[in-house]
C-alpha cells in the first residue's frame, strides 16, 4: 500500500497570547482548506502535542480538537514523543492506512509554549530528562545539550564563537518562510554577545519559545481523494529510541537512535540518505545539527561543524538542510515540530509556498527529535 | 503542575543519600541511574552497589534558565561526573572559580538540599558534588 501526503496546512508561529490550542489547531486545517486540501474525506484524527497536559493541564487533546472541529465519533487519539511527537505521529498516520483501519488521516501538531514565564518553559523541557534522577537535580534539555556542546567543542578543537555559524545560517533561511517566528537576520557578534541559557550555549543558540498548529493529510493510494491532489509520497518511516540518560550514554557525540532510524530508513526504503536532496533536522540548542549531520553519515565524525562553517548545506547544496530555519528560527511548538517539517518538506518538492521557493529534487527528509537524541523520528519522503 | 510529594521522595530517597548504582551480575556492566534490567545484556539479575565518594568531571555546564524550583539556587552548575564503574548527572556547588572545573577535575560528594516546596513545606535532600582536595575544604562537607 502505497501512502501519500495530499494536504498540508502551516500557521505562524509565534506567542499566541490570545489564542488558544483550539484556535491554533483550526487554523492549519482551514489553511489545509485555502491550499486545496480536501478534508471531508478524513476518516481519522491525530494530535501531536507535548506539553498540553502540562501546560495547559488538557490531556485527551485530539478529543477536544475533533470536536472543535466538527470531527466526531471517529477514531482519534493524541502522540507524545517530545520533540519528535509531529513526525511520530505522521509514522502512526501511515501506519494506519497500511493497516486499512483509515484512508485519509489528518494529522494535526499543536502546542501552546508560551502561557508561563520562563522557569515553568524551563520546568516542562526538563520533563524530557529522567525526572526521579537528571531532573531532579534541575536539569533541562538546555543544560544537557549545554553538556555535550561543551564536551563536542572540546573533542574536536573548536572554539564556542564556532557555533555561531548554525543559528546565523537558519536566521537567514527562515527570512522568507511565511509561517516563521523569528524572520531577521543576526550577526556573529550578536550570537557570542547574548545572554547565556547554560554555558557555553546562548540564546542566540537556543529555540525561542514558541506556539504553533501545522498540518498534514496522510492518504492511502486507493482513497477516493483524487490523484491529483497528492503532494509527496511517504517512502518510509521509522521512529527509535535510546537510553534518556546523558549518564548511560557511552558517547556524547553521537545519537544511537538516530543509527537506528538510519539504518531502518535505508534498509526499508532501498534509499541512501546521501542522496536525499532536502533534510529538515531537529536542530535543538545549535549543537543538534552537526551530531545529527554527522550521525546521517552526512559529514565525517566530528567534522559537522566544520562543513557547516565552510558553507555548507544551504539551499542549493545537495543535500540543504532546514531550509525553512529549523527550530532555531522557523520556530520551535515542540510536539507541533514534526508536523511543520513534513509539512514544509511536501511542500518544498511539491509547491513551494513554505518558502516562495521549490528545491530541485525528488528526495526529502524529515529527523525529528524528542530530548537529547533520546527519541529519533525520520518520514522519507519522494515527489510526486 | 507539579508539586513536591512525599511519597515520591520518600520512595527514592535511599538513591539519592547515596547514588546507589546497580551492577549486572552475568554481564558486570554497571550503571546509574538503576533500572529492572541491564542496558547492556538484559538480564534482570543485579545487584546494588555504593558508589564512591570522589570521582572526575567529564563535562559540566552554568545553567542561568533553571525550572522553577531552582529559581532561588540560580543560577546552577551541572555535571556529569565519573564515579568509578558509573557516571552520574549532578549539581555543582561552592564553586570559587570555574578554572575548578576543567575536564578531569577532581570532585566530591555533600548532601545537600536539593528543592523544596514553599508552601507545603516539603524539603527534598539528595547528593551534590563540589572540588575536591581544595585547600582547606573539609571532606565532610555541609
Amino acid at each position: 500500500m502505497r501512502v501519500f501526503i495530499t494536504g498540508y496546512g502551516l500557521s505562524k508561529i509565534s506567542k499566541w497570547f490570545g489564542e488558544t490550542l483550539e484556535d491554533l489547531a483550526f487554523k492549519s486545517v482551514k489553511d489545509i482548506e485555502n491550499k486545496g486540501g480536501e478534508l471531508r474525506e478524513i476518516d481519522a484524527l491525530i494530535v501531536a502535542n507535548s506539553f498540553g497536559g502540562i501546560l495547559q493541564s488538557q490531556n485527551l487533546l485530539s478529543s477536544l480538537i475533533a470536536e472543535d472541529i466538527g470531527f466526531s465519533g471517529k477514531l482519534t487519539m493524541t502522540v507524545e514523543n517530545g520533540g519528535a511527537s509531529g513526525a511520530s505521529a505522521v509514522l502512526t498516520a501511515s501506519s494506519l492506512v497500511k493497516s486499512g483501519l483509515a484512508k485519509n488521516v489528518l494529522v494535526i501538531g499543536v502546542e501552546k509554549m508560551s502561557d508561563y514565564i520562563g522557569s515553568v518553559f524551563n520546568h516542562s523541557i526538563s520533563t524530557f530528562m529522567n525526572a526521579e534522577h537528571e531532573a531532579f537535580y534541575g536539569s533541562t534539555l538546555a543544560s544537557g545539550f549545554a553538556i555535550l556542546a561543551r564536551s563536542y567543542l572540546s573533542k574536536y578543537k573548536y572554539s564556542e564563537e564556532d557555533l555561531g555559524a548554525w543559528p546565523i545560517l537558519m536566521h537567514e533561511n527562515a527570512l522568507d518562510v511565511p509561517h516563521a517566528q523569528l524572520k531577521f537576520k543576526i550577526t556573529k557578534e550578536q550570537v557570542n554577545s547574548s545572554d547565556i541559557v547554560s554555558s557555553p550555549l546562548r540564546v542566540l543558540h537556543s529555540p525561542p519559545v514558541s506556539d504553533g498548529s501545522a498540518a498534514v493529510i496522510v492518504s492511502a493510494e486507493d482513497s477516493s481523494i483524487p490523484k491529483e491532489k497528492r503532494l509527496a509520497e511517504i517512502k518510509f518511516g521509522y521512529s527509535s529510541s535510546h537510553l534518556m540518560e546523558l549518564s548511560l550514554r557511552e558517547n556524547l557525540d553521537e545519537f544511537y537512535a538516530l543509527k537506528c532510524v538510519k539504518d531502518a530508513l535505508e534498509k526499508g526504503s532501498s534509499i541512501d540518505i546521501k542522496k536525499v536532496d532536502l533534510i529538515e533536522i531537529s536542530d535543538d540548542y545549535t549543537i543538534s545539527a552537526p551530531i545529527i549531520i554527522e550521525g546521517l553519515g552526512l559529514s565525517d565524525k566530528g567534522s559537522g561543524l566544520r562543513s557547516i562553517l565552510d558553507g555548507r548545506y544551504r539551499l542549493g547544496d545537495k543535500p540543504s538542510i532546514n531550509v525553512t530555519g529549523g527550530t532555531k528560527s522557523r520556530g520551535h511548538p515542540f510536539g507541533a515540530t514534526g508536523v511543520y517539517q513534513v509539512a514544509e518538506v511536501t511542500s518544498l518538492l511539491s509547491d513551494g509556498k513554505a518558502k516562495g521557493a521549490r528545491v530541485n529534487g525528488e528526495l526529502g527528509l524529515v529527523v525529528s527529535m524528542g530530548g537529547i537524541g533520546t527519541v529519533l523520528s525520520g518520514i522519507l519522503l519522494e515527489k510526486v | 503542575m507539579e508539586r513536591l510529594s512525599i511519597s515520591k521522595f520518600w520512595r527514592i530517597r535511599k538513591l539519592h543519600y547515596t547514588l546507589a548504582y546497580s551492577k549486572c551480575k552475568k554481564c558486570g556492566y554497571a550503571f546509574y541511574p538503576p533500572k529492572h534490567v541491564c542496558p547492556k545484556c538484559g538480564s534482570s539479575d543485579l545487584e546494588q552497589r555504593t558508589p564512591p565518594r570522589e570521582g572526575k568531571l567529564i563535562s559540566w555546564t552554568k545553567l542561568y534558565e533553571v525550572p522553577f524550583y531552582f529559581e532561588d539556587q540560580k543560577p546552577i552548575y551541572i555535571g556529569l561526573i565519573n564515579l568509578g564503574e558509573v557516571n552520574v548527572m549532578a549539581q555543582i556547588v561552592d564553586v570559587l572559580s570555574e578554572d575548578e572545573l576543567r575536564e578531569g577535575a577532581e570532585m566530591e560528594m555533600v548532601f545537600r538540599r536539593v528543592k523544596q516546596d514553599g508552601t507545603a513545606g516539603l524539603i527534598y535532600y539528595g547528593m551534590k558534588f563540589r572540588p575536591a582536595h581544595r585547600s582547606g575544604s573539609s571532606k565532610q562537607g555541609q
